[in-house]
């Protein structure tokens, strides 16, 4: 009766389920973390199949070093206990400097998490005081209670992790994917090397096998362990390249986490979720830190043996130290001054423009609008009139702090709805990719902030524009509110960013002017390969958007009157090389425009000259597209956004291309081809 | 168990002796009452009564137990009364013979009445109707919108009646003990004998033996010198006032400890689950049960959470919060003088006042006080500006979270780590909150209430804990059909189907 009740109490011995718990968090947290940065920057998209062979490798070797080590401890004994002494004090001695190597790692990195996504520059002393405070509390505590911590955080940090990866699945580009196995041999093995290491985390279920109820059934688990992980890696990395791509996830710090910033959760509950799913990094990290340390310790006992100390003394220095570190903490936070705004302390601006100062060439002038909170609309939700104000800087940094050192507030960007940029700026590569490492560099600007160009900026952001509510909310209305377009049309800073990375995309900038005191959107600027490939009107805009595939739906009026609706709009492309007159090589893309059409008059009206009707509507858009196509050429502009898709349609043309994309876009000729299907009903 | 003195005088056949020694165990009590009389047709053989004034019926004589059998020992011989006496041919069901003087005296002390008889070397223990306290009556906590509404009562007699009432088995054990060196309190030790772990009774016993208190006059003081985790906010004895609550532990396999004048039972061991469980849980569906239950869980949590991730997010995360109502929660701030922690400081503490004179004062005057400070002391702390009305509905709803969890004790632990969460939210935001968490599950996760972890049965040791299925939802009856961890090893089936005919 007794035996059975140890179970329950402080035996040091943890289940299978514990283990396999611990080491998936182990594990997902540090290669989520690593590995989607690296990746990217290795393999590219291959990095998919990097990760399934380094996870591959881990298991495999996991699997064997389990099964010897089961067979040397048939009876559960603990290898270094079956050594001599000598040979048990130097492997002891490597494996603590290694275990303490790898924890110090982990705490640089939790340090850096924490700082990068919860805290303000300048906490690093008072989160590692207070991660080392709590790492000895758990240590003190035993290898059941840590096993037990994660038992219950499993589910709490993986279903909202899920959540949210599906959640951010919605918004995958898949052309982002493309191409495959473009990394070269070289590249993936390193990858995969890269991947295995990471995995071999999983080696630490060796050094819990001592305390597992049943070591037998542990090794399997841990092997299938590593390889789940895997699985959820490789989720996560395809779903970062659809969003990011290739080019952009290799700059990205921690890309997992500002994944977390982009999806949207459908009911606006949360306007951004990158703190809150920090927790999932946070406490993983953690697990593996504090594994480190506690096999760390572990190890000191083999090689210096410790005293039995009484249980009361050893409860007394447990409370001294924490006290001590909890004071320290404190003094630190005094001192350091800790980084808390009140909310009414600070102005949220909603929206910025930029422009190129006309005297400095060095200066920009940032404009800023940010609602008006009253105190006699107290609890009532204010924010109706907007407070203005530019200032000149050479960064968006400078320009932050001198708008808060002019102010008794302090400028908050997290909820930034509208970034505006003036027209010279995007014609200057340079001053904007500049501009644009400000949004690597600072987290706080959400990259959903719609993106518009504006011939003259700062009339925009001048007292005299009316509009009936806050110049951001307005600004992004104005865009937001389309549902003709598809999902991730808006131009908006992350699309930018994908600019700055990857040079290989053609976005549309809506162009503002202000008309009768309220800004209107005029014209739609062509941006892609991060150059300005000039401006197309209002009216043909919904071209654009059918060979960018980003419309839903096109309503036109044909020329003999007749209102038609295009609905389920897909496009089909082929890619080939053509021999121009002159005798130069030029890459020759058709695309088949196929959808479905509505005219209106209903059935009664359309009877008799359906065919009709049907053949002019494709003639019409046929001719239409081809003319605007034409005139974009012109423009050296790929209209189409066909470089990104490329590579999956022709490999060949993707090779002679891919290092010089704005040459492709100069030699580009597309070709489009109309199909209707009429429908009656 | 534990007397005053060690010294022991042994009652003699002397009557007269035997009074001494009692007088003067009992001088200057003046609510001792001790009669002399004379027993036997010829009125020659003496005798003392001796018991507490209130705990004996007056009307001896004439109604009570003690009135009948002296009433008998009037008319026998005197030669067979003490025969009579020595052999209990009365028939009293409860009489007991106590051999020295300072036993009888505890067993008056314990209610009953004692009667000297000369020539009897032994003082005779016969009970009558105990102490006076209030019967059996409605619970005022632990309300269950389906099932008994009885409640313990101070009697401890009562109680364990309470319980027998409902489990009507001869393996209902109860196991009397004496606690406090000077109060003699009883405390019984209540268990079904092939369910309760034996280990976890001799646990308990030896837990109850390692103090001396000079008295016991609640089973919170009980529940206070057995724990191990002293340190801990969190309750390692589960307390209920409800009858049938214990009565659903001991068939659990876990053991009841009642102590005299205390209406609240202590159920051992326990954890986290068993103190969101409440007892018509079992008696309502398992679809509202399981939601109900699943929603105290999240009202436990943010109990403990809400007022800290208010502060965390307004003073560090704005991005978590839409834009519209972020500029809202500024505005609504704008003129209040107090920084966020300060403001949600006086809030909480303000709740916290509120409830503490609404539990002191009489029962109408204390929900006058729940309206008068929610209504009106919130209301026009908004209008004057000390707090914003964001505030307000914070802590309101953080007060009914904390009031949504059945346990008083386990409550109180929530709402006492609510103040460490608003300290660390407010100075490190979501990294303090992450930080908070994860002492409070560290701190949870080692936490054992008699070799049971608290976080079972979410956490396993070895293998698999049994009656996992019973805790986030409570899944339809005829699944419940295996006991929990609690009971010993073979007892794990409470429910099959009997053979159909």
């Amino acid at each position: 009766m007794e035996e059975k009740r140890m179970l329950f109490s402080n035996n040091r011995k943890v289940s299978v389920r514990q283990i396999k718990r611990l080491l998936f968090l182990e594990c997902f947290g540090i290669s989520s973390l690593i590995l989607p940065g690296s990746l990217a920057k290795l393999c590219g998209t291959d990095g998919i199949f990097a990760i399934a062979a380094g996870a591959a490798a881990a298991a495999a070797l996991m699997r064997i070093l389990h099964a010897r080590w089961i067979s040397v401890h048939k009876n559960a004994g603990y290898l270094p206990e079956k050594q001599n002494r000598a040979t048990s004090r130097i492997s002891a001695s490597v494996l603590c400097v290694l275990f303490g190597i790898f924890g110090g790692f982990l705490l640089f990195l939790l340090t850096s998490v924490i700082e990068n996504q919860l805290l303000e520059q300048g906490f690093v002393w008072l989160i590692l005081f207070t991660v080392l405070a709590a790492g000895g509390y758990a240590i003190a505590r035993g290898i059941e209670c840590r096993a037990r911590i994660y038992e219950i955080l499993f589910w709490f940090l993986i279903v909202p992790l899920l959540l949210m990866l599906a959640v951010a699945a919605r918004d995958i580009n898949p052309d982002y994917w493309l191409p495959v196995f473009a990394c070269g041999w070289k590249n993936f093995l390193i990858g995969s090397a890269v991947c295995f290491g990471v995995f071999l985390t999983g080696l630490l279920s060796l050094c819990i096998l001592p305390f597992c109820a049943e070591p037998e059934r542990a090794g399997k688990a841990a092997c299938r362990t590593v390889l789940y992980c895997s699985f959820l890696d490789i989720a996560l990395y395809m779903i970062l390249l659809g969003i990011f791509q290739p080019a952009l996830l290799a700059k990205l710090k921690y890309p997992a986490i500002s994944l977390m910033a982009m999806a949207q959760i459908p009911g606006g509950l949360f306007e951004r979720q990158d703190a809150l799913m920090t927790a999932v990094w946070f406490f993983s990290l953690f697990a593996l830190f504090n594994s480190f340390v506690f096999y760390s310790v572990l190890q000191t006992g083999r090689i210096v043996p410790v005293r039995n100390s009484g249980k009361k003394q050893r409860r007394g220095i447990r409370i001294v130290c924490v006290l001590i570190i909890v004071l320290i903490c404190a003094v630190t936070c005094l001192l350091g001054g800790c980084s808390l705004k009140e909310p009414e302390k600070r102005f949220y601006p909603l929206a910025i423009g930029i422009q190129p100062d006309q005297e400095n060439s060095k200066l920009y002038d940032v404009s800023y609008a940010w609602p008006l909170l009253s105190p006699e609309e107290g609890n009532k939700n204010a924010a109706s009139a907007d407070e203005m104000k530019t200032v000149q800087a050479v960064s968006l940094f400078e320009s932050q702090q001198k708008l808060s050192e002019q102010s008794d507030r302090n400028a908050d960007f997290n909820h930034l709805k509208a970034l505006v940029l003036d027209h010279s700026l995007l014609l200057r590569e340079d001053r904007l990719q500049k501009l644009l490492s400000y949004f690597l560099e600072n987290e706080n600007v959400a990259w959903d902030t719609c993106v518009f160009a504006a011939d003259d900026t700062e009339s925009l952001f001048d007292n005299s524009v009316k509009t009936d509510r806050p110049l951001g909310f307005y600004l992004e209305d104005l865009v937001s509110e389309r549902s003709d377009l598809r999902n991730g049309s808006a131009a908006t800073v992350k699309s930018l960013m994908s600019q700055y990375a990857g040079k290989n995309e053609t976005v549309l900038i809506p162009e503002l002017s202000v008309e009768n005191g309220k800004p209107v959107v005029t014209s739609w600027r062509i941006f892609g390969f991060m150059q300005d490939h000039g401006s197309i009107s209002d009216q043909e805009e919904w071209m654009a958007r059918i060979l960018l595939e980003q419309a839903k739906t096109v309503q036109m009026t044909m020329d003999d009157a007749t209102s038609i609706t295009l609905s389920d709009i897909r496009l089909t492309r082929e890619f080939q090389m053509e021999t121009r007159a002159d005798g130069e090589d030029i890459p020759m893309q058709n695309i088949e425009i196929r959808a479905t059409l509505r005219a209106a008059g209903g059935r009664e009206i359309l009877t008799g000259r359906r065919k009709e009707l049907t053949v002019a509507a494709q003639k019409q858009i046929e001719g239409q597209l081809n003319q605007f196509l034409a005139e974009c050429e012109k423009k050296n502009a790929d209209i189409s956004g066909s470089f990104i898709k490329l590579s999956g349609f022709s490999r060949e043309i993707w090779k002679l291309y891919r290092d010089n994309p704005d040459v492709y876009a100069k030699q580009l000729h597309t070709q489009v081809e109309v199909k209707l299907k009429l429908l009656t009903s | 168990m534990m007397n005053d003195s060690d010294v022991q005088h042994p009652v003699v056949n002397d009557i007269e002796e035997n009074i001494k020694n009692y007088q003067e165990l009992f001088s200057d009590c003046a609510d001792i009452k001790m009669r002399r009389m004379f027993l036997g047709k010829d009125m020659n053989i003496c005798c003392m009564v001796a018991y507490i004034e209130t705990s004996v019926s007056n009307m001896i004589l004439e109604r009570s137990v003690l009135g009948q059998i002296l009433n008998r020992f009037c008319e026998m011989p005197s030669e067979d009364v003490i025969a009579c006496v020595r052999e209990n041919s009365l028939g009293i069901s409860d009489a007991a013979p106590m051999k020295t003087i300072e036993e009888a005296g505890d067993g008056m002390l314990a209610g009953d009445a004692i009667l000297f008889v000369d020539g009897y070397d032994r003082a005779l223990k016969i009970p009558d109707r105990g102490y006076p306290g209030m019967g059996v009556k409605e619970t005022d906590s632990e309300k269950t919108v389906r099932g008994s509404n009885e409640g313990f009562t101070e009697s401890i007699k009562l109680n364990t009646a309470l319980i027998r009432k409902r489990i009507r088995s001869p393996k209902v054990k109860v196991r009397e003990v004496k606690a406090g060196v000077r109060s003699k309190t009883n405390v019984d030790l209540v268990y079904i004998e092939d369910l309760a772990d034996p280990s976890l009774l001799k646990d308990i016993s030896e837990r109850l033996d390692a103090f001396e208190i000079d008295g016991v006059l609640d089973s919170g003081v009980v529940e206070q010198l057995a724990e191990r985790d002293w340190y801990s906010p969190f309750p390692q004895f589960q307390t209920t006032v409800r009858p049938d609550r214990a009565a659903m532990a001991l068939l659990e396999g876990r053991v009841v400890l009642l102590s005299d004048n205390s209406p609240s039972a202590l159920i051992l061991p326990t954890d986290y689950n068993s103190f969101i469980q409440t007892s018509d849980d079992y008696y309502s569906r398992w679809e509202i049960a399981s939601f109900t239950r699943m929603l105290r869980y999240a009202a436990s949590f943010f109990a403990m959470v809400l007022p800290g991730l208010y502060l965390a997010v307004t003073n560090f995360h704005t991005q978590i919060l839409p834009t519209s109502l972020l500029l809202s929660f500024a505005a609504a701030r704008q003129g209040v003088p107090f920084p966020g922690i300060v403001e949600v400081l006086l809030m909480e503490l303000s709740f916290e006042l509120l409830r503490e004179a609404g539990v002191r004062l009489p029962g109408t005057l204390g929900s006058t006080i729940g309206i008068v400070g929610g209504l009106i002391i919130g209301q026009a702390a908004v209008e004057a500006n000390i707090v914003s009305a964001m505030v307000v509905i914070v802590v309101a709803f953080t007060a009914l979270c904390s009031f949504a969890i059945p346990n008083e004790e386990f409550a109180a632990a929530f709402r006492l780590l609510k103040f460490g969460f608003i300290f660390l939210c407010a100075f490190f935001g979501f990294f303090g909150f992450l930080v908070g968490v994860l002492f409070v599950l560290i701190h949870l996760s080692h936490l054992e209430s008699f070799g049971i972890p608290y976080m079972t049965p979410f956490v396993d040791a070895g293998k698999p804990v049994r009656g996992t299925a019973d805790s986030l939802i409570r899944p339809p009856a005829w699944t419940l059909n295996r006991r929990p961890v609690y009971v010993r090893s073979g007892q794990e089936i409470r429910l099959k189907r009997k053979k159909e005919k």
